[in-house]
């Protein structure tokens, strides 16, 4: 079982292509960290640091798929954030 | 009974999803450790954490690749030296100097012996 839109809140973000869509924040790049409140991504210059709570993300997954991820489904740490299933809502 | 059906599920699901995190960042570790040696440890502390906190073990290839001492990720002819004493495969961390043994069994050596009259 690979990263799909299902499992991808639960899976590793860590390497995956992302854009930020909400205005302050619009970048685009590949996760480099991840901590309770922050996705680090880095771009082609600098590494930005943006936080989960106020934005939302669009995961490229390996097979190609776009998938649009509300960032507080994401806001815990990331060894936390698999037994969390009762959350819905991408 | 249907409760621990779907406890029983949930696990599951919870140990796969924690085995193929933990292989994806070791993954991630080691295209990194040339370039980033600070991000491959993160990566690999995280690893460790998603190990524990599901009680997962990390799979023996890939344990050989984290030190104990400090916690970093090793690659052998970047940050670590793996060699040979006849007993042990010795894994040394060339940042710490921690050393790992792997004792493993040598083949069968010739009867040493006096020969029976």
């Amino acid at each position: 079982m690979d990263i799909t839109p299902e499992n991808i809140v639960y899976h590793e973000l860590i390497g995956l292509p992302v854009m930020v869509e909400t205005p302050p924040y619009r970048v685009s790049g590949t996760v480099v960290d991840e901590t309770k409140n922050m996705l680090v991504i880095g771009t082609e210059q600098h590494e930005v640091k943006v936080p989960k709570s106020c934005c939302s993300f669009v995961f490229t997954i390996p097979d190609g798929r776009r998938v649009r991820v509300r960032g507080d489904l994401l806001q815990s740490q990331p060894e936390n954030r698999i037994p969390k299933r009762k959350r819905k809502g991408k | 009974m249907k409760r621990r059906k779907q406890a029983a599920a949930r696990k599951a699901f919870n140990v796969d999803m924690a085995g193929q995190r933990i292989e994806r960042l070791f993954g991630l570790a080691e295209r990194a450790c040339r370039d980033r040696p600070d991000l491959a440890d993160r990566y690999v502390d995280i690893a460790r954490r998603i190990s524990m906190r599901h009680r997962v073990s990390i799979p023996g290839g890939l344990k050989r690749h984290v030190c104990k001492e400090c916690g970093g990720y090793m690659a052998p002819g970047v940050n670590a030296r793996v060699r040979i004493d006849g007993r042990n495969v010795l894994i040394t961390c060339l940042r710490c100097g921690g050393i790992k043994r792997y004792p493993y069994k040598s083949e069968s050596r010739e009867p040493t012996g006096q020969p029976a009259p």
